[in-house]
C-alpha cells in the first residue's frame, strides 16, 4: 500500500513530494468549498513532514447550469487556502461536465532524512488525532437539511483547516509515522500504517474527538454509503473488546473529507507533541491509542 | 375496508434522501406503523438505525431488488427511555458497604431480597464495576434480579466491567449496556440510588 504522496529524489538534501486529490463539493458555499478541497490535497504534502511550494487546478465544471461566478467563488477559495499555505498556484486546467469538481495537484519539498512515512510507527508508541472525526456523518445529514448553523460551522472550520501546524509540531517532537486522515476514515487509514510499519494497534472509543453532534446524527441513521464500504473492507483487520455502539462504528469507519493528521509518537515525547500542538492552535489533540508490538496490521478497539 | 399504512417509496433516492422521508412520514404517522421501500442496503441500514434510535420496532423484508421495510412506533415514540422508569439502583459493588466483605455480600443479598418484596416496575437497576457480578450466574442475588425482571424491573450490566472480570459469557439476568446509556439514565430518571 502507498504512502500519501509520492516522493522522488533530486539531490542527496532535497526530495519533491507530490500528490493529487480532487472531488464534488460537500458544501453549498463556494469559496469554502474551494478552501476545503485546497486543504485537502494539501494534507498530503504535511502528513509526510513535507512544505508545499506550488499547485495546480483540477476543475471539472458544467459552466451552463452554474455561473462563472461560482467557479470563480472555488477558485478564490482555493488559491486563497494554498497561499495560506504559504504556496502559490501556478495554474490548471478545466474540463465541461455535469457535476463540479475540484481539487489540487500539489508539489512540496523536503530533505529526504526528515520524511516522515506511514510506516515508522513502532511498538510503545502513542497515536495521536489532531483533528474531530465526523465529517462524512455531518455533510450526509447537512445534505438531509439537519444540520443546525452551529453544527455547519463547526464542520466547515474543520474540513477548511489546514494540517500545517500539526506537520510542524509532529516534526519538532520526532513523530515515527504519521498519515493524513481521508476517505478510508480512521480505522481505513491506521490500518494502512499499522500494517506498512508491521504492528498491531489500539484504539479507545472513549478517547475519540467528534464533531458536535456527530454520534447523534450516526445513530440516526446519517451514515454515507463509503462508511459502508469502508467496513466492508476493513473488517476481517478488526476486532472489538467491549462495548462499541453503532454509532461509534459509524464514526471510526466514516469517510474524512480533509481530516486531521493520525500521528505516532514515542510514549516519552507524547506530552512534547500535545504541547506544541496546542501551541499551534489545535484545540483538542487527543491521544487515541497506542502500538502494540509487532504484529500484522490488526486493529483492536476498546468500547466505552 | 381496511386502512392501509403509509408506504414511504424512496427506490432510487441518493443517500440521506431515504431516511429523511422516512422519518418525516415516521413522525407525521399519528399511530401505528409505515413501511418504506428501498433498493439499497445502505438506505436499509441507515433507516433500520434511525427507526431503532426512535425506540421503533423494525422488521425488514427482500423481495426481488426491493427492500420493504415495515416500522412500528411505541407508545412513548421518540424518547429512548420508558415513562414508567422512576427509580434508579446504581450498584457499584458486590458488597454493601464499608467493612467486612463477607458482611456486605450478605447485606447486598438482604437488600435484593427486600427489593423484590415491593416489585420490580418502574425500577432500572445498573451494575457497574465489580456489581456485574451480582448479575452473573453464581451470584447470590441472581433469582432475586430474575423475579425483578420478570415483574418489570430493567437490569443492565457494563460491558466493559463484564470484559474485565472475563464475565460477559456468565451474565445470568439483564442486557449489556455502555456509559452513554448509563450517563442517559443517570441524569434521565428522577430518583437514584447509589449502592
Amino acid at each position: 500500500m502507498p504512502d500519501d504522496a509520492g516522493v522522488f529524489r533530486l539531490r542527496p538534501d532535497l526530495a519533491l513530494v507530490q500528490t493529487v486529490d480532487f472531488f464534488t463539493p460537500v458544501v453549498d458555499d463556494p469559496y469554502l468549498f474551494g478552501q476545503v478541497a485546497a486543504a485537502n490535497a494539501l494534507s498530503d504534502i504535511y502528513a509526510m513532514g513535507a512544505t508545499p511550494l506550488t499547485a495546480l487546478n483540477l476543475v471539472a465544471f458544467p459552466s451552463c447550469t452554474l455561473g462563472a461566478e461560482v467557479l470563480s467563488e472555488i477558485l478564490r477559495g482555493g488559491c486563497d487556502k494554498v497561499a495560506e499555505a504559504g504556496a502559490v498556484v501556478l495554474g490548471g486546467h478545466s474540463v465541461e461536465d455535469d457535476e463540479p469538481k475540484y481539487g489540487l495537484a500539489v508539489t512540496g519539498v523536503i530533505h529526504p532524512d526528515e520524511l516522515i512515512t506511514n510506516h515508522g510507527a513502532q511498538g510503545g508508541d502513542l497515536l495521536v488525532l489532531t483533528k474531530p472525526l465526523g465529517t462524512g456523518i455531518l455533510v450526509t445529514a447537512l445534505k438531509g437539511g439537519l444540520l443546525g448553523p452551529a453544527e455547519e460551522k463547526a464542520l466547515g472550520e474543520t474540513m477548511a483547516a489546514l494540517n500545517e501546524g500539526a506537520a510542524r509540531a509532529m516534526r519538532e517532537a520526532g513523530a515515527t509515522a504519521c498519515t493524513d486522515i481521508t476517505g478510508f476514515g480512521l480505522l481505513g487509514h491506521l490500518r494502512e500504517m499499522a500494517f506498512n510499519s508491521g504492528v498491531d494497534v489500539e484504539i479507545e472509543v472513549a478517547a475519540l474527538p467528534l464533531l458536535p453532534q456527530a454520534r447523534e446524527f450516526a445513530a440516526q441513521g446519517m451514515v454515507p454509503a463509503g462508511a459502508y464500504r469502508n467496513r466492508e473492507h476493513l473488517a476481517p483487520y478488526v476486532e472489538i473488546v467491549g462495548e462499541v455502539t453503532a454509532a461509534d462504528q459509524d464514526l471510526l469507519y466514516d469517510p474524512q473529507t480533509s481530516g486531521g493528521l493520525l500521528i505516532a509518537v514515542p510514549e516519552e515525547r507524547k506530552d512534547e507533541l500535545l504541547s506544541a500542538l496546542r501551541r499551534e492552535g489545535i484545540s483538542r489533540p487527543r491521544v487515541i491509542g497506542r502500538v502494540i508490538g509487532s504484529g500484522s496490521g490488526k486493529i483492536t478497539i476498546r468500547g466505552i | 375496508m381496511e386502512k392501509h399504512e403509509e408506504i414511504v417509496d424512496a427506490r432510487g433516492l441518493a443517500c440521506p434522501q431515504p431516511v429523511i422521508l422516512t422519518r418525516r412520514a415516521l413522525e407525521a404517522a399519528e399511530k401505528g406503523s409505515i413501511t418504506a421501500v428501498v433498493d439499497s442496503e445502505v438506505a436499509r441500514d441507515n433507516i433500520v438505525k434511525m427507526a431503532t434510535a426512535l425506540s421503533c420496532s423494525v422488521d425488514v423484508n427482500r423481495q426481488g431488488k426491493d427492500i420493504y421495510i415495515h416500522i412500528t412506533k411505541p407508545e412513548h415514540f421518540g424518547t429512548a427511555l420508558e415513562a414508567h422508569e422512576n427509580l434508579l439502583f446504581f450498584v457499584t459493588s458486590d458488597t454493601l458497604g464499608k467493612g467486612s466483605e463477607d458482611l456486605g455480600r450478605l447485606l447486598m443479598k438482604n437488600f435484593f431480597y427486600a427489593l423484590t418484596e415491593q416489585g420490580g416496575l418502574g425500577k432500572v437497576i445498573i451494575f457497574i464495576n465489580s456489581g456485574v457480578t451480582l448479575a452473573c450466574s453464581g451470584s447470590p442475588v441472581l433469582d432475586y434480579l430474575y423475579e425483578l425482571q420478570q415483574d418489570g424491573a430493567e437490569i443492565l450490566s457494563c460491558g466493559t466491567c463484564l470484559d474485565y472480570y472475563r464475565l460477559r459469557d456468565r451474565l445470568g439476568v439483564g442486557q449489556i449496556t455502555n456509559m452513554y446509556t448509563i450517563l442517559e439514565y443517570l441524569q434521565k430518571v428522577p430518583r437514584v440510588i447509589y449502592l
